[in-house]
């Protein structure tokens, strides 16, 4: 199997939280167009994996990070942990979205536009242009166009978890980092986000975390698994895809 | 008994005694009410504001009033005014620094002190003001003396610990993923306050303000010794003695002679306490329109 380019590696990276491993050497790559997912039960550091890569974890104090994370941004591989890279900049072009939909208690618009304006310092005409373009991206459009100032919390669960999608496209990120992100939908909104992400992984490469095997099975190009900080086992498309391997697979490693 | 009645029985003695507790704490709100205004309402007039002179110069500076609450009332306001504009950016900021940018360390350190501070009596508070003054005679300037402005900075040291408190409680009572998301988004620290927990947890620094302003409008004892009076007519300076509203109730209530003057005593406690419902009311209103204008 030819792999695509890289835009992600990570190699011997190691977390610490206060002297606690939770991530233990590891070495992962992400190619353009590729969805990887990782899978491994509660507790094995699926999402200090994600937040390695946009350095969310450097949020909570105690944090240590070891090891080489770079991302390939217009041709040339950028450090994540250099000095001089600045953290805003890998936020704005590694976009993350959460576990649960996570909207501001204002308007729908405001929503999209806040980061716009705040984070790229964009005018109102053209962070108006973008809001649309990122909502039509996500299926939203039609939906809201109507009622775009209405308060984002009127919006249903998957809605909400759209409009967190469009939030982090309207910023033109190429690496998207995905944390269980149907984990709190219900069956329908869960099927209409993944046909989302089918479509989305075209054109953005896209680092997710599950602990749904079936949602795996459906989206993923390449399966990490993660148990106790270590990524212990990696799967093809073809390995997961055959139930019986995969059940063999999964009752060795959770 | 079995062990699902003594459950039964241990929900409904919690739920009785927390709906007593409720019930006791609105009856005696409104026995407090009540009975200022049995006492007080009769008293309430332009009389009682401004005794024998004209509303109009009285309001105009034009006559001063000399047996109303008028000066007392002006002081008042012009007191918690003055504390607020100094305590209270100084105290949202610290909250703000305790909460998001101070080190682990930094914030138990200066947690502890702001505990201290609240704990502070505010009779000491005021004898540091009037401790204040005397320095400042013997060494700088040998005209200082107690005045509303000193008096509203030493109110204002004694409300600061709230406002820093309060600010930084709800700051941090933010969920996780709130606080994670502006950085997620690109946003600096300062972009992330300002745009995401500021108006997030805006009704609970709200709170902060309202209980610092109630605090700066009913104290007396830091008032008493940095430069209240119970005769001073309408301040013409910050340098000024003034009147207060509580050090009035307190002077009527000490030295009435008779049914009649107590009275007045309750109708001004019922002004103090319109006034700070005013003020609630304003810093309300503040806080609601910010919250419209970060919503759209």
């Amino acid at each position: 199997m030819t792999l695509p380019e890289s835009i992600l590696e990570m190699r011997d990276v190691t977390v610490r939280f206060d002297e606690k491993i939770v991530l233990d050497r590891i070495n992962l790559r992400l190619g353009r167009g590729e969805l990887v997912m990782v899978v491994g039960p509660s507790g094995s550091g699926k999402t200090t994996l994600l937040r390695a890569v946009n350095r969310l974890n450097e949020e909570y104090p105690g944090s240590a990070t070891h090891g080489l994370v770079r991302v390939r941004l217009q041709d040339s591989w950028l450090n994540c942990y250099a000095e001089n890279f600045p953290l805003t900049d890998l936020r704005l072009r590694v976009g993350m979205v959460f576990q649960h939909p996570n909207v501001l208690p204002f308007s729908i618009r405001k929503n999209l536009t806040l980061p716009l304006r705040v984070a790229l310092g964009m005018g109102k005409r053209e962070a108006e242009q973008r809001v649309r373009r990122a909502l039509e991206d996500v299926w939203l459009w039609d939906e809201v166009k109507d009622r775009l100032r209405d308060s984002a919390l009127t919006l249903s669960g998957g809605q909400q978890q759209r409009l967190c999608l469009a939030r982090v496209l309207a910023l033109d990120p190429a690496i998207l980092l995905l944390d269980e992100p149907t984990a709190s939908l219900d069956f329908k909104a869960t099927r209409k986000i993944e046909a989302l992400f089918q479509t989305l992984k075209a054109r953005y490469a896209i680092l997710a975390v599950t602990h749904s095997l079936s949602q795996m099975r459906r989206l993923a190009d390449r399966v990490l698994i993660l148990r106790g900080g270590q990524l212990v086992s990696q799967l093809s498309r073809e390995e997961f895809q055959n139930q019986a391997s995969c059940l063999e697979i999964m009752e060795e490693f959770f | 008994m079995t062990a699902a009645q003594k459950r039964r029985l241990a929900d409904a003695a919690t739920v009785a005694f927390c709906w007593s507790a409720a019930a006791g704490t609105a009856l005696a709100i409104l026995a407090v009410m009540g009975f200022l205004i049995f006492r007080g309402a009769g008293t309430l007039g332009l009389e009682l504001f401004f005794g024998q002179t004209h509303w109009w110069d009285a309001v105009t500076g034009a006559r001063p009033v000399f047996d109303g609450l008028w000066s007392a009332l002006a002081g008042t306001l012009i007191l918690v005014v003055l504390s607020c504009l100094m305590a209270v950016p100084v105290g949202i900021a610290g909250g703000i620094y305790l909460s998001v940018y101070a080190t682990e360390r930094f914030r138990s350190v200066a947690g502890f002190g702001v505990d201290l501070m609240a704990g502070i009596p505010s009779i000491v508070m005021g004898l540091f003001g009037f401790s204040m003054i005397v320095v400042l005679r013997h060494a700088f300037f040998p005209h200082a003396k107690t005045c509303l402005l000193l008096a509203a900075v030493c109110i204002a040291l004694l409300i600061l610990p709230y406002l820093v408190r309060t600010t930084q409680n709800a700051l941090s009572g933010l969920p996780e993923q709130l606080r994670l998301l502006g950085p997620s988004l690109g946003f600096t620290p300062w972009q992330n306050t300002r745009h995401v927990l500021l108006p997030s947890a805006g009704r609970g620094v709200l709170s902060g303000v309202i209980l610092a302003m109630g605090r700066a409008a009913e104290d007396t004892a830091v008032i008493l010794l940095t430069g209240v009076v119970a005769q001073a007519f309408l301040p013409r300076s910050l340098w000024d003695k003034f009147e207060a509203l509580p050090f009035r109730i307190f002077y009527l209530a000490a030295e009435h002679r008779s049914a009649a003057e107590l009275d007045l005593a309750f109708g001004t406690a019922l002004v103090l306490l319109m006034l700070t419902g005013a003020l609630f009311c304003l810093a309300f209103l503040i806080q609601r329109t910010m919250e419209q204008r970060w919503k759209n």
